[in-house]
């Protein structure tokens, strides 16, 4: 065996991990193996005091900053919250009394904004903050910003200690709060549920680090068993730890001292939802009007429950609130050919888990099925294809559709691909952004990959072995079953792996196609062949035979970064280095895929509505995609590639203008009000909005301009495509797993209803399959 | 018609406003290294909060949340920047202005001073954690809040503050602080291995 504590990066996990313990971050657990080891060495302890005493002072020369409160923001917030409370009364009253009398309507916001501008008055010259009269002043000096300023910074500046010491105390008060908050849902939820939550003030030790919370959750099957040393956190009997902390080490406590604050609770990982409640949306309690969940929010039980045997980890997913058209006329994202998030969410369902609500990636799931779109009958390398109809979870809303779908490419015009994926699963890969993230990477690229094309997996660690055969690349299923069931553990045997999956690229060669060994690991290839030249030479020897190489190094301080690259160089092809999904998606979807064909590249879309015909709008997913206005222009801004046959759907959820009572909305105080302009009929037009767009051709670095149209024909959701009818319903599926706020009366039944009726001529069975899901989720949720 | 509650509301925004504006500032000044986009990230920031709730954002969740929404946005101009001004890693000097505590020594206060400028010439990835960490969140919070594993969290503040012991103006703060030789890394630490 290779002296693998010579590795430079397990020597950092183990100072890491001591770092970690002076700064009182470590569980129960760790503390104690810490602390074993402060014992046995005196450098230890002394390395520890000194970086508790960095640490405390590079907080305290933190507090030492304390750039100046500002007025213009107070106002801001003051007028933002002004907007919303006049937008949020609008859809107070019963709706019948909303849509029959406008007169009422307005004397009702009125009355409303003006007691709610009267109880802000009130509230904030109520004494809480030091802030006193100034608290006030935004509202009526909106220019007189110097004296304001002046003002505030007074405060903090006469008594700077006490700046830090009233921002804990407001988190003490919240913290108090959250008590009462957190007994008040679990009288609501049942003391059954409640009690699988973690009780909020739990003390940091208690959140015990385990070494599975590093690994994505196996489906079933063994779990890892930890490697003899990985990562430096060698497994030990989990101990009592006296409070005390080894002579000699400052206690961690006073370091974050001022800065103590509540924890989060527990696993309970969710977070709010924008509230942008909009005329004729329902608001009932049960719907949860004040948004969906994420991670940092209050988690409802059925989410909660599927998290707890994971810790599986999402990206926090901010779902769009509307956006008023008069404000921001323009909407613009990026075109996304991702699907990995509703093969995710299927996993979670049939292993009989609603998915956490920051896996549920709406645009991911509608873009996972294929469209019967329009092929583009001209030189475009897409079709554009929109619709209008009755939006289905809320019926008094409009739905538009946007379509693209890229030119089709004969499969015998593209080479067929061979790839074998080469894994690393040696124990040092199991932290969640080496072995976790090349397995989503491998995910994205399966979803690629079709019938000519094959694909294995050969994995490396003390024993190297073909964990998939050549396998044809729409055994979708299979494959991702395979790349679920890879597992780290067990040390690095480089060269034999390489040895294997050029061999079984080399018997499954493909003329004229692609033929490609994708290597992934986190560095070192340590046991074989161990000498650089060794193992160029192997790899030059190799390329020669026509296969390519692609080496994915993943992990934090890559240190074997030069191996790698020449390896990849010799190698006849790419090294990338994966530090998140998106870089991944970049380099094996972006990047590989376009390498087969892509058609069009930097695909954006920015739709301009009409004020006279859209009150407000929502595009339904693309949190994460979404672009800002000039970047629609800037052919220097990056956005999504779209490969031969992809069909690209986005939905926007249209308030209409004549829904809404324009006139109770305004954007300043009732006190200043302007009345609102008439409706400038002029410009009125009875188009809906137009979309642009801009693409690149492959090669090309100038992008193109595309203008479609589109009038509201006033269909119902019956009589909309089935398309149309398909993707609403996988969107409304993504919005009653996230608890979107936007859902109104929406449940699984009638999501059911509206894809059932939809699946259309489904060749290969996935819309079926995805009805097949709801009533999963159903059955899940006990409906 | 539900005034009080949303009175409520507003209250409950502007408390927020009132205690996490200037620490909100101070991380986006550390991260952005300018005082105008680290406001408007800022408002931002309070833009998007008063479209929550105080039901659903409760209290220990404010702050994690604030941040990330914060971090977030100071990430796309950073991003932005990249592209714009083809810069690698952003390493912009500290601008933020700095309030002097009083209650401090002069020299403590200079010793700051350059502790703040070390860290603010941390590479960006450091500099955010180390920023966060002394925000008062923990290493799993931290994870949540960028994005990362909190191993990942683990190794960069141990990066972060390696670097800063390392460095000679560090030893002098800490001699004068009352602290003592900074020794290296014991090797012994190390797992033992079979």
């Amino acid at each position: 065996m290779n002296s693998n504590h010579e590795d430079p990066e397990h020597r950092e996990l183990a100072e890491a991990q001591l770092t970690a313990y002076a700064l009182g971050q470590l569980g129960a657990k760790e503390r104690a193996e810490a602390e074993a080891r402060l014992e046995r060495s005196g450098k230890a302890r002394q390395a520890a005091k000194e970086i508790a005493a960095v640490a405390g002072h590079v907080q305290q020369a933190n507090r030492q900053i304390s750039p100046a409160p500002s007025s213009a923001l107070r106002e801001a917030v003051c007028r933002r919250l002004t907007e919303l409370e006049a937008a949020e009364m609008e859809t107070k009253p019963t709706p019948p009394t909303a849509k029959k009398s406008s007169g009422t309507w307005k004397l009702l916001a009125s009355v409303a904004v003006a007691a709610c501008v009267l109880v802000a008055v009130v509230a904030l010259m109520w004494p809480t903050g030091g802030r006193g009269p100034v608290a006030v002043r935004p509202d009526d000096a909106p220019d007189e910003q110097q004296p304001v300023a002046q003002e505030n910074t007074a405060a903090p500046d006469a008594a700077a200690p006490n700046s830090t010491t009233r921002y804990d105390d407001g988190r003490k008060k919240q913290r108090l709060d959250q008590n009462k908050h957190r007994a008040k849902l679990t009288d609501e939820a049942g003391a059954a549920r409640g009690a699988i939550r973690r009780p909020a003030d739990a003390p940091a030790a208690d959140m015990e680090i385990e070494h599975e919370d590093f690994l994505a959750a196996e489906p079933a099957g063994p779990r890892p068993e930890p490697p003899a040393e990985p990562m430096g956190l060698p497994a030990t009997e989990p101990m009592e730890v006296p409070a005390a902390i080894a002579p000699g080490v400052p206690a961690p406590a006073p370091i974050s001292g001022p800065a103590g604050r509540p924890l989060i609770a527990g696993k309970a990982e969710a977070a709010p939802r924008p509230l942008a409640t909009m005329p004729g949306e329902p608001v009932s309690p049960a719907a949860d009007p004040a948004g969906t969940v994420d991670r940092f929010s209050e988690l409802p039980d059925d989410v909660r429950q599927s998290k707890l045997p994971d810790d599986e980890q999402y990206d926090e997913i901010v779902e769009q609130g509307f956006s008023l058209t008069d404000n921001e006329p323009l909407s613009t994202f990026s075109a996304d050919v991702d699907t990995a998030s509703y093969a995710n969410v299927r996993r979670f369902l049939r292993r009989g888990l609603i998915p956490p609500a920051g896996a549920v990636r709406i645009e991911e799931m509608v873009n996972y099925f294929p469209y019967d779109y329009p092929s583009p009958d001209d030189e475009t390398p897409f079709s554009v294809d929109m619709e209008v109809a009755e939006c289905p979870w809320n019926t008094e809303h409009r739905l538009l559709r946007i379509g693209l779908k890229g030119r089709e490419i004969a499969s015998d015009r593209r080479g067929a691909t061979n790839i074998v994926f080469l894994i690393d699963v040696s124990g040092s890969m199991r932290d969640e952004n080496k072995l976790p993230l090349v397995k989503e990477a491998m995910a994205m690229l399966v979803e690629q990959l079709g019938e000519d094309d094959r694909m294995s997996i050969v994995t490396y660690a003390a024993s190297t072995g073909v964990r998939l055969e050549p396998i044809c690349g729409d055994e979708h299923e299979k494959i991702l079953t395979a790349i679920d069931g890879l597992i780290a553990g067990g040390s690095t045997h480089g060269s034999a792996g390489i040895q294997l999956a050029y061999k079984l690229a080399e018997e499954h060669f493909v003329e004229g196609g692609v033929n490609r060994v994708i290597l992934a690991t986190d560095g070192d290839l340590n046991v074989g062949i161990t000498k650089d030249e060794e193992l160029v030479e192997l790899i030059q020897e190799k390329a020669t035979s026509g296969v390519f190489l692609t080496v994915l190094g993943v992990g934090t301080g890559n240190l074997k970064d030069s191996k790698m690259e020449k390896l990849a160089d010799k190698g006849n092809g790419a090294y990338a280095y994966l530090d998140d999904q998106r870089e991944a998606r970049k380099v094996l979807v972006e990047e590989m895929a376009g390498s087969l064909i892509t058609i069009a590249k930097d695909v954006k879309l920015q739709v301009e509505f009409n004020p006279a015909e859209v009150y407000a709008y929502r595009l339904v997913g693309y949190e994460n995609r979404m672009l800002a206005t000039e970047d629609f222009e800037d052919d220097k801004k990056d956005a999504g590639e779209i490969g031969a046959g992809h069909t690209v759907t986005a939905l926007y959820q249209i308030v209409p203008a004549r829904l809404a009572q324009l006139k109770g909305r305004d954007d300043r105080p009732l006190k200043y009000r302007v009345e609102p302009e008439p409706a400038d009929d002029d410009a009125v037009s009875n188009e809906l909005c137009t979309l642009s767009l801009r693409y690149k051709d492959p090669d090309a670095k100038k992008s193109k301009l595309l203008e479609f149209a589109v009038t509201d024909k006033g269909l119902r959701f019956g009589g909309a495509s089935d398309d149309f009818r398909f993707a609403s319903a996988v969107a409304s599926f993504g919005m009653v797993l996230r608890n979107s706020p936007h859902c109104g009366e929406l449940n699984l039944s009638a999501v059911e209803e509206f894809a059932a009726g939809a699946t259309g001529k489904d060749p290969h069975g996935y819309r079926a399959e995805f009805v097949e899901m709801i009533r999963r989720a159903k059955q899940i949720r006990g409906q | 018609m539900r005034p009080t509650v949303l009175g409520d509301h507003r209250q409950w925004v502007l408390s927020v406003l009132e205690e996490y504006e200037v620490p909100l500032l101070r991380f986006a000044g550390r991260l952005l290294g300018d005082e105008q986009s680290a406001r408007d990230v800022v408002q931002h920031t309070f833009m998007r909060l008063c479209e929550q709730s105080a039901d659903r954002l409760s209290a220990a969740h404010v702050a994690p949340w604030l941040f990330t929404v914060c971090r977030n946005k100071a990430v796309d101009i950073m991003r932005r920047r990249q592209r714009t001004a083809a810069l690698g890693p952003l390493e912009t000097p500290e601008t933020v202005s700095k309030e002097p505590n009083p209650a401090d020594s002069a020299e403590r206060e200079e010793l700051y001073r350059r502790l703040n400028a070390l860290v603010d010439q941390l590479p960006t990835k450091q500099r955010e954690t180390v920023s966060l960490w002394s925000e008062g969140f923990t290493y799993r919070e931290i994870a949540e809040m960028t994005e990362r594993s909190e191993v990942n969290v683990r190794v960069l503040v141990h990066r972060a503050v390696k670097r800063l012991r390392e460095n000679p103006d560090t030893r002098e703060l800490l001699v004068s602080a009352g602290g003592a030789d900074i020794p290296g890394y014991d090797h012994e630490l190390q797992p033992r291995r079979p």
